[in-house]
């Protein structure tokens, strides 16, 4: 009985699982799972390294990086943040990114962010700093950091940002008090972060379509045909 | 054996035989030679002479082929970064006549014992910085009474530990190191105690109990071969896992461990120090049980979540990646269970051979009159071995044997209509058996040439033979163009032209087909010279092909042992028996199956493992065509070859010949070579 049950079902199950599948396999392909791909630029640490201090002399410094992204759009940078002892709560670390067209001089900007020294930060930490508007940053673009400190004006620890003597081909970093702006022999230590697709299950439901669909083939449907179990009352016996 | 109590009367009964032997043949020299262990420092507790000269030790082939692919890789990785290669040279090694050797310091200890000492274990324990070993003779009376022993010294557990079993009063120790030797820090310990090998006990049960129910349980042997073979491979595998511990010697098996153990987290992967040491095939080796002791204390100390690293991953995982679950729940258990690192080792490796057992079992059991020689594939030495080890061969081996099984009952009864349970067990298994190795399912084309009567009608049968067509498309076109995964290597994996095995030097998956494709004759020349040459070196003792992968393989003759053991299976039956043949049609089909199918895993290896343009293919391994044993033998089927005797017979025959072969290979290259 259970046996002829499951096999009445057979005629539904199987073509509705290949049918699942191929929903499957194209709701794969329309939503794919957006991961965050790190590359590495200027993280190899020496002794040599040394520390950009925000601040100097009670004034905010302003530390700038100017980059070329691939072809993708860049998702947001990770740098080295100290913040050497102090607490800092509700200074944030602002970061804007600017994008220099193809054949203009001036950069416009397009995203403008506040990363949450006290809170978020270790005091020494590698930070995810995120780009809104991520799409429009791509191509030659420069990054500015500034301190906004909290109430209470200035800070007794100044955070600063790590960098060390390598200087990547296509990159500047340099600093700006007042109004000059010094060119770094150096870099700052930093990782691209893009992004790109995958299709957790794209893979497994384009194959197991194919598998149901052969499976399913090997039923009678003619035999399903000619009993018509749906216009029987009480179902049909499919027992030899 | 009719009744429980019988049962647990046998097996206490072999237990005790085993022990006993233990203690009364094996632990002789302990009961004998009682003396308690005697530690001394060399220049304070004995009399010491001490000479130093520089020498120089050639590379082995292995270290040789290590520097030039990590120069090889390096390269690779300056040109795609765009940086510039500036090759790191290394003091030690020194380049003589085109060959490649290493700096030593040779210290020679020639000292006297207080007295003459038996000993069974020589321990030299020194703080080295880098690899090292030493070279021990002894002597009695000034006579020397051994062949000199080697020991090599590892540095994480600061030691070697030498079995000499002789009595002597004096010794001489070469000292080979990479720096001097300061006599002060070492400590030499000679000792003879009394310490049951549980492993030698185990295999003597095992011989034993196995003896026990091949002899006494006829009919069970005969009628319920599955379980036989499941009860042998339980048992020799367990040896196996038990004996190997984490050594690791199976192939690449820190980078199947790796993806492993990183399988058992979710998003977060807390790596230990013992476990990043297991990923980096860089665990300490041992070759004796005071050897294992110390390394299994140094892996446990290295075992501490508490400051293990931590990493992130993808929730998702690669298609591929999720052959190593059975690894991965063992991992997870012993981590659950808060297990030592030997035990969480040994769970991943049991996790492996439960699902390889279950899988066979049913293979077994649904083969219609040749089940014993599926029996035997299961319990083929390399088989077992793999299955036992951290890696997804043990997978591929058993779903495409359950596959090939299935497939071929399917040929067995040509007439009669392919059911769906049939049909996605076949489908289900192929595609599971070829998720890492996808060059497997061209195997699965069979099904495309069943004839017409196996189907309801040539529309359901055209869309069967599509959708199985379209299956192996999809999984051959996911060799070229594999799905992106999420990790910041997505550059390098999705660019086509540095695909290629890293391990090898000069390998260019690109630049190898445009080789192949600008030139395809010397191609075809270099495919078929290979393939026949490996079989004429496997047939006629060029190469062995029954072994443990890294641990060694057996001569030549244990391969035509097994052949005709496996002839003997397919061809012959007992008169009780009534055994078909597949048919003219699918004999020639299954041969050029057999045929392509071993064209194309040599064609993608010389691809993707072989320096572009060589002459000949490298990497093809022998176990790469044991899924093509039963589509081969399944070719010899027949019902006239009757033997005089029954069917348990020819089940006891099987089952002894593998056991005893296993039993044989645990014995020598396990118990011996790392656990005496």
């Amino acid at each position: 009985m259970k046996n002829c049950f499951l096999k009445e079902k057979l005629y539904i199950l199987l073509p509705m699982l290949t049918l699942f599948c191929l929903a499957g396999f194209i709701g794969s392909l329309i939503f794919p799972n957006e991961v965050l791909d790190t590359n590495t630029a200027n993280m190899e640490e020496s002794e040599e390294d040394f520390y950009l201090p925000m601040e100097q002399e009670g004034h905010v410094t302003r530390i700038d990086y100017e980059m070329t992204t691939e072809a993708r759009p860049l998702k947001g940078i990770q740098i080295g943040i100290h913040k050497n002892g102090g607490q800092l709560n509700g200074t944030g670390l602002k970061y804007c990114v600017y994008v220099k067209e193809a054949g203009q001089e001036k950069y416009d900007l397009v995203s403008e962010n506040v990363y949450e020294l006290g809170s978020q930060a270790y005091d020494f930490q590698y930070v995810y700093l995120p780009f809104s508007h991520s799409e429009k940053c791509r191509g030659q673009i420069r990054v500015t950091f500034e301190l906004e400190p909290g109430e209470g004006g200035s800070l007794k620890e100044v955070p600063s940002l790590r960098a060390n003597k390598n200087v990547l081909e296509d990159t500047v970093t340099g600093y700006t008090e007042g109004d000059s702006r010094t060119i770094l022999e150096g870099g700052l230590m930093i990782s691209y972060i893009y992004s790109h697709d995958t299709y957790p299950f794209l893979y497994d439901f384009r194959i197991l379509t194919f598998v149901f669909l052969a499976a399913s083939m090997t039923l009678s449907y003619e035999k399903l045909w000619q009993k018509r179990p749906w216009q029987k009352k009480g179902g049909v016996s499919y027992e030899k | 054996m009719k009744n429980k109590g019988t049962i647990g009367f046998s097996v206490l009964f072999i237990v005790t035989v085993a022990v006993l032997l233990e203690c009364l043949i094996f632990q002789f020299h302990a009961v004998t030679n009682k003396e308690k262990p005697l530690t001394l420092k060399p220049g304070t507790d004995m009399e010491v002479q001490i000479t130093v000269e520089e020498n120089l030790a050639k590379l082995s082939p292995d270290e040789v082929k290590a520097i030039e692919v990590e120069r090889e890789n390096n390269k690779l990785l300056a040109e795609f970064y765009q940086e510039e290669y500036v090759e790191a040279e290394e003091e030690a090694l020194v380049e003589k006549d085109g060959e490649l050797f290493r700096k030593i310091k040779q210290t020679t200890i020639r000292a006297s014992l207080p007295e003459a000492y038996y000993a069974h274990e020589f321990k030299v324990a020194y703080p080295i910085e880098e690899k090292g070993g030493y070279q021990v003779s002894t002597f009695l009376e000034g006579k020397k009474i051994n062949r000199n022993v080697y020991c090599s010294m590892n540095s994480k557990i600061g030691c070697g530990v030498a079995l000499l079993d002789s009595t002597f009063d004096s010794f001489t120790i070469v000292l080979a190191t990479e720096e001097e030797i300061d006599i002060e820090q070492m400590e030499i310990t000679l000792s003879n105690v009394f310490s049951p090998n549980w492993l030698r006990i185990g295999i003597m049960t095992c011989l034993l109990g196995g003896i026990v129910l091949l002899l006494f349980c006829g009919k069970f042997v005969q009628d319920k071969p599955e379980w036989v073979f499941a009860m042998f491979a339980f048992a020799l595998g367990s040896l196996l896992i038990w004996g190997i511990g984490t050594n690791q010697v199976s192939f690449d098996e820190y980078s199947h461990a790796k993806k492993a153990y990183d399988l058992s987290f979710g998003t977060a992967i807390e790596t230990t120090e013992a476990a990043m040491q297991m990923k980096g095939n860089l665990l300490p080796f041992f070759y004796n049980r005071a050897e294992r002791k110390l390394v299994e204390e140094y892996e446990q100390k290295n075992h501490d979540f508490s400051w293990a690293d931590i990493t992130y991953q993808s929730r998702f995982h690669r298609s591929e990646d999720r052959v190593y679950y059975p690894n991965a729940i063992g991992f997870f258990l012993g981590r659950k269970l808060g297990a030592d690192f030997a035990a969480t080792v040994a769970l991943a490796k049991y996790g492996n051979l439960l699902m390889y057992i279950l899988v066979v079992f049913f293979a077994v059991k649904l083969a219609k009159g040749y089940n014993m020689l599926v029996a035997l594939i299961g319990l083929l030495p390399n088989n077992l071995f793999i299955a036992s080890a951290i890696s997804y061969d043990g997978v591929v081996t058993a779903f495409l044997l359950l596959a090939t099984v299935l497939i071929a009952n399917e040929m067995l009864e040509p007439e009669k209509k392919i059911t769906w349970q049939s049909t996605l067990g076949i489908l289900l298994a192929y595609v599971i058996g070829s998720l890492t190795k996808p060059v497997y399912i061209v195997m699965a084309l069979m099904l495309v040439f069943f004839c017409r009567k196996k189907f309801e009608n040539r529309i359901q049968e055209a869309v069967f033979k599509l959708s199985v067509c379209v299956i192996a498309g999809l999984m051959l076109y996911a060799i070229f163009k594999p799905l992106p995964a999420a990790g910041g290597n997505y550059q390098l994996v999705g660019n086509f032209s540095y695909l290629g095995d890293k391990r090898n030097v000069g390998t260019s998956f690109s630049g190898q087909i445009q080789y192949v494709l600008g030139n395809p004759l010397i191609y075809i020349r270099v495919l078929l010279g290979s393939m026949f040459g490996m079989m004429k070196d496997y047939l006629f003792g060029g190469d062995s092909f029954i072994g443990y992968a890294y641990l060694g393989f057996k001569g030549w003759i244990w391969t035509w042992v097994c052949l005709i053991l496996a002839f003997f299976t397919a061809i012959c039956s007992s008169k009780e028996e009534k055994r078909d043949s597949i048919g003219i049609k699918y004999i020639v089909l299954n041969l050029i199956m057999i045929l392509g199918t071993a064209a194309i895993v040599w064609t993608s290896m010389y691809v993707s493992y072989t320096a572009v343009g060589a002459d000949s293919i490298a990497g093809v391994q022998g176990r790469y065509f044991i899924p093509l044993f039963l589509p081969f033998f399944s070719c010899f089927f027949q019902n006239k070859c009757k033997v005089p005797f029954g069917k348990v017979w020819v089940n006891r025959i099987g089952f002894f010949i593998m056991g005893g072969l296993n039993l044989y290979m645990i014995t020598e290259l396990v118990l011996v070579a790392m656990n005496l």
